[in-house]
């Protein structure tokens, strides 16, 4: 097998010996990448899967059902949310008015454009955003001033059991 | 298209067939497979670098979150437990391919002129290597980790004068806490991967450089071997079939044996015996043996732990000038290859040793502990405890336990389903493949006692299944900690967490 300076394969780089050894050295190459790349891929995407993140719908209870009228009224709830391995409590603040017979309107008060918080005026019957001057109608729907959709809707339940108002968390 | 591509990428990169036939240096005679443990050795880091990178993207380095962010990783995430598995025996495997690479270049005498400085270059990366261990060590904060990383730390601190100074330097504090652990963490993913790359660098320029030395030749006499084989077409096939050989054995281990998490960090609780990395336990060993020496022992710990191997590594930094020789082959270097044999034979001897006489109590994963606590996350049922402690009053004739029973007929059972106990049976093989319950009420039924006992064979109808499980879960409570409940009876009971 020994091979001296002469030997005409050792002369002749692009000989039939060298293509052959290259091109099982990019195959063995090619194995390693896909044996690593996949483990160290899996685990990077593993967000991707949205596994252990907590995300699912999560009902909230905001308050009794029966201390909500057709007055708005702003209500400050608390929920614990899993972010991977770690857990934390997280403040909303959202308006709720009471539109029917165990139908709700609950609006969030983060307005559509820059994400203030936008404030309900009563005598002028606008939600209100400091930032940019943006108006809503109680509805939630834009009146004027840079928001171009309307501030978000959260789906809300009267808990039968409990008599708690719960909204959506997602 | 393909061949602009092609042409495109040549002018731009001046990498083309000319390169790669610069590249496709003829190597002398002698050169082969052992000459490929140096890229292996890449081949590692640069997996211990892709590894790592995406297990810091989970991994958080505080104390109340390091062990949660790891058994998150392990429990939750995609190949998360494999990833981290092979990061671990990743780290073993570099350090024997880094060791064999060592000894492969002391053995052909390659440290000898014109390389003497890539030789000491090679020694401090081994130490980098090392360092890389002694840090990563620390940071899934179980107690393993914990309590392994305290017996490391305390030889240096034991140095007169200097050693209170290199424990605050390295712990960050006086002992080790929250900010040992961003500590390690920076030096394990900042400092030494910086380090490791500046000198990697450096000692494969100068590798390349000089080429490898052709073996058995003496020094000055290099240019008369024949080359037998050239970089490219030859060596870089072997190295590509080595990586792929020990990354498969990297892969397998760490598929086979994952490498699980104990319970979280708990430094209170002193019966718990951590065990050396296995490439530490010749040391380990020797520093217990060194205390055993007439007239020896009487020199401080530190002194076998840290100043012994200090003069080895110096000797081996200084082979070079040591051994002046124009000589290569072994066996024309007696006096040095017989010395470094001799450490060599020593370490091994020591590692088996260690090995021989390790003590199974060091893994509480098969505790009893661990059955009633799901593997020690969940803190011990407290109804069962009590239960257990009443139904304990059955054996509290003999036994003591905790402060609650005192008796000298029988062993003290204190903490006892912390530890796989039952030393007397480690000597049964067909024992030691059991879990530990199965041990512990095998033993009770009486009938797994391998030795003739004054205790009764507790059958079914004398104490029954349930009872059986509440004194499993009783005599699992930390002692520690269960003597702090016993003086303060409103501290909350939650062993372990």
């Amino acid at each position: 097998m020994e091979k001296s300076v002469n030997d005409p394969e050792l002369e002749h780089p692009e000989g039939p010996s060298r293509r052959g050894f290259l091109g099982l050295t990019a195959t063995i190459g090619a194995v390693i990448g896909i044996m690593v790349g996949v483990p160290v891929g899996a685990l990077f995407a593993a967000p991707l899967l949205r596994r252990g993140t907590g995300a699912g719908d999560n009902w909230v209870p905001i308050g009794p059902a029966e201390e909500f009228s057709e007055q708005r009224k702003d209500v400050e709830y608390r929920f614990e949310r899993t972010d991977g391995w770690y857990t934390a409590q997280q403040v909303r603040r959202v308006s709720v008015a009471k539109v029917a017979d165990n139908e709700f309107a609950v609006l969030s008060t983060k307005c559509s454009h820059a994400g203030c918080g936008v404030t309900w005026k009563p005598d002028q019957q606008v939600f209100y955003c400091p930032c940019h001057g943006g108006e809503f109608n109680a509805d939630g729907t834009v009146k004027k001033g840079p928001p171009d959709t309307p501030l978000v809707r959260l789906e809300a339940r009267r808990n039968e059991a409990t008599g708690q108002l719960e909204v959506k968390e997602t | 298209m393909l061949s602009r591509l092609k042409s495109w990428l040549m002018d731009r990169t001046t990498v083309g067939p000319e390169a790669i036939q610069a590249m496709n240096r003829g190597l002398p005679k002698g050169v082969g497979w052992l000459h490929t443990l140096g890229s292996v050795a890449m081949a590692l880091i640069a997996l211990q670098a892709v590894t790592g990178i995406v297990l810091g993207m989970y991994y958080s380095p505080h104390p109340d979150a390091a062990y949660e962010t790891v058994r998150f990783i392990d429990r939750e995430l995609p190949m998360g437990l494999f990833v981290r598995s092979i990061h671990h025996y990743g780290d073993s495997a570099l350090i024997v391919v880094v060791i064999a690479h060592l000894l492969r270049t002391f053995f052909q005498g390659t440290y000898k002129a014109p390389r003497e400085l890539n030789w000491i270059l090679g020694i401090v990366l081994v130490q980098v290597v090392i360092g890389f261990g002694f840090t990563g060590a620390l940071l899934p904060w179980d107690q393993n980790a914990y309590k392994a990383t305290e017996v490391r730390v305390s030889y240096p601190s034991q140095v007169p004068i200097l050693g209170p100074i290199i424990q605050t330097v390295l712990l960050g504090g006086r002992d080790i806490g929250a900010l040992t652990l961003t500590r390690f963490y920076a030096i394990h993913a900042l400092l030494l991967p910086a380090l490791l790359l500046l000198l990697m660098r450096a000692h494969t320029v100068l590798a390349w450089r000089k080429g490898p030395t052709p073996p058995g030749a003496r020094v000055g006499e290099e240019a008369e071997v024949p080359v037998a084989s050239r970089f490219v077409e030859h060596q870089l096939f072997r190295n590509a079939v080595a990586i792929l050989g020990t990354f498969i054995v990297v892969f397998v281990l760490a598929a086979v044996r994952p490498y699980e998490l104990e319970f979280k960090a708990n430094p209170a609780d002193a019966t718990y015996t951590p065990r050396a990395e296995w490439y530490f336990l010749f040391l380990f060993q020797f520093v217990k043996d060194f205390d055993t020496l007439p007239v020896l022992e009487k020199l401080p710990a530190w002194f076998p732990a840290l100043v012994i191997p200090g003069i080895g590594i110096t000797f081996l930094a200084l082979a070079p000038w040591i051994d002046r020789s124009p000589e290569r082959k072994a066996s024309r270097r007696p006096v040095m290859v017989g010395l470094v044999c001799l450490g060599l034979v020593g370490a091994v001897a020591l590692t088996v040793r260690a090995y021989a006489l390790l003590h199974p109590n060091a893994t509480p994963s098969h505790s009893l502990y661990a059955r009633f606590t799901d593997g020690g996350e969940k803190p011990l049922p407290a109804e069962l405890v009590a239960e257990g402690k009443q139904a304990f009053a059955a054996c509290g004739g003999c036994h003591s336990a905790y402060a609650d029973f005192q008796s000298d007929l029988g062993p003290d059972l204190t903490g006892y389903g912390r530890k796989t106990f039952l030393a007397e049976l480690e000597g049964h093989p067909e024992i030691g493949k059991l879990s530990f319950y199965e041990r512990y009420r095998g033993y009770v039924r009486g009938d797994l006692r391998p030795e003739q006992t004054v205790m009764p064979k507790y059958t079914e109808e004398m104490l029954p299944t349930e009872k059986l499980d509440a004194i499993g879960a009783y005599l699992s409570q930390d002692p520690v900690e269960a003597i702090v409940r016993h003086k303060d009876p409103t501290s909350p009971s939650t062993p372990g967490e």
